[in-house]
């Protein structure tokens, strides 16, 4: 059984701007699945569907077998959700206080609490800047802190929404490294983004939106080539024939 | 990287950060009270006394006051409105200008009170974190059954975290409007709207990221609290205050 399944999930804005139509999905677990499309194709709108932000208007998502509109704290238990803009999901103080804010509306023992924390700033390698507010970070490490925030809550599925959107060279490489190593450890992975280059030589599917509609789905390899006739340029390597590079190597 | 300014947390291990909040409310309230009615020379002893607390924490002189430039203007406004409308002594060099020796006497203290009242805040603010002023606030309404204590130091909590991000979102607002030159239209009401309208638009937006991103991360009035723990050292801080309070009123 997939681990997330989605069936004729559709979704329409207030304004009548259809965000959803007919999604049918079903991923599995432990893989990571990259969402591609151009702005407005429904990507952001497909992942606030994950865990309860956004209500289905026909159609449902369940999550390891139960539905999100059926037990939507569950689904926010289990689904982790990163944010493109950092900074708008930085609740806390200092690094530690954000990385304890979900752990604490979980109701969890303050023991346990401090527990998932240093867990969570030690496997981002932040626990050095437990004590520094997180506006003086860097943009790759608030974004590595929004991971630790997420990991404090022991989710099985993390959702990123355009994880590399304002990073330099190393800020990529520091997230893209820490999303290899929650898939290590077991975590589904759903990674919406249009920048293909970073990301592609780690998917183990490819999902391609537009207009609110998957339009193509697969293994990398074999659609990353027509991506560009939706509005997404292809990687580099892909554009001269060549075989795609980790950005890590 | 973002800049910080003077009304966020400042993380610290100073004396200050490691005092409970609540016995910190009560002497923040003792010493605002005092600040706003005693003589000038208790008044000068408190001002020394937090201008050393505000140097030890790093605070400098010129970044406060560029924090506080607005706050300045409405001090201005004041003294100015004081000497003015207090009668008494004409200035002997300045016979023609209708203010009063006393008036600009009253109006320089009372700028001087308000000053202090809001350093003494902006000492408060910086050693202390949002999330235990809220446990605090929930700590001093909970005798009061009808009152939503959770909800009360949530909202104020969530004031405490907006405020330095509502700075840099004014700051980045009035950059980009400089960058476009802004400064060459000398209407106000043009400029205020020039900036109103974006700043408040990116704001509504902020604060629904942050609700949502609040939302997915399970939040709940439930939540695990704070455990706030008086020390032997917060006792002798209430009552070292309590006592210089004391001794100020009678100087």
């Amino acid at each position: 059984m997939p681990i997330i399944d989605i069936v004729t999930l559709c979704f329409r804005y207030p304004d009548g701007t259809l965000g959803l139509d007919r999604i049918c999905l079903g991923i599995e677990k432990g893989t990571l699945v990259v969402v591609t499309g151009p702005n407005g194709s429904g990507k952001t709108t497909l992942l606030k569907h994950l865990n309860g932000l956004l209500r289905p208007q026909s159609g449902s998502v369940k999550i390891d077998g139960v539905d999100v509109a059926q037990d939507t704290p569950r689904a926010r238990r289990l689904v982790g959700m990163i944010f493109q803009d950092a900074d708008s999901q930085i609740v806390g103080e200092t690094v530690a206080a954000d990385v304890a804010f979900g752990p604490e509306n979980l109701s969890l023992p303050a023991a346990e609490v401090g527990a998932r924390v240093e867990a969570a700033l030690e496997a981002v390698g932040l626990t050095t800047l437990a004590d520094q507010t997180p506006q003086s970070l860097s943009g790759g490490e608030k974004r590595r802190l929004s991971i630790a925030g997420v990991l404090a809550m022991h989710p099985q599925i993390v959702a990123f929404d355009e994880p590399f959107a304002g990073l330099d060279y190393p800020g990529t490489r520091q997230v893209l490294r820490e999303m290899l190593r929650l898939q290590q450890a077991g975590h589904t992975l759903v990674v919406a983004t249009h920048d293909l280059e970073k990301i592609i030589y780690h998917a183990d599917r490819l999902i391609v939106m537009n207009g609110g509609r998957v339009v193509k789905d697969g293994p990398p390899a074999g659609i990353v080539g027509e991506v560009e006739s939706f509005g997404v340029r292809a990687p580099c390597v892909s554009r001269l024939g060549l075989e795609a590079q980790s950005w890590l190597s | 990287m973002a800049q910080l300014n003077a009304f966020g947390y400042r993380p610290g291990r100073s004396v200050l950060h490691g005092l409970d909040v609540r016995f910190k409310f009560c002497a923040l309230f003792m010493l605002m009270l005092t600040a706003m009615n005693c003589r000038p020379l208790p008044l000068a002893v408190m001002s020394l006394l937090a201008a050393v607390a505000a140097r030890r924490l790093g605070f400098s002189l010129q970044g406060i006051l560029a924090e506080l430039r607005y706050f300045l203007l409405l001090l201005v406004l004041i003294f100015t409105a004081r000497a003015f409308t207090t009668p008494g002594t004409p200035l002997p060099d300045l016979p023609w200008l209708p203010v009063s020796r006393e008036g600009m006497q009253a109006g320089a203290v009372t700028v001087w009170r308000l000053f202090l009242v809001v350093l003494f805040g902006l000492l408060f603010v910086a050693t202390t974190r949002a999330a235990t002023i809220k446990a605090a606030v929930v700590w001093f309404l909970r005798p009061f059954p009808r009152l939503p204590a959770q909800r009360i130091g949530t909202m104020l909590g969530l004031v405490l975290r907006f405020i330095p991000l509502v700075f840099l979102q004014a700051s980045a607002t009035l950059d980009a409007q400089r960058a476009r030159g802004v400064e060459s239209r000398r209407n106000p009401f043009y400029r205020l709207t020039c900036f109103a309208i974006p700043f408040l638009r990116r704001l509504f937006l902020s604060a629904d990221r942050f609700t949502e991103a609040m939302e997915a991360r399970c939040y709940t009035e439930t939540r695990t609290e704070l455990v706030l723990l008086a020390r032997p050292r917060d006792w002798w801080l209430l009552s070292g205050v309590a006592g210089a309070i004391g001794l100020l009123w009678l100087m």
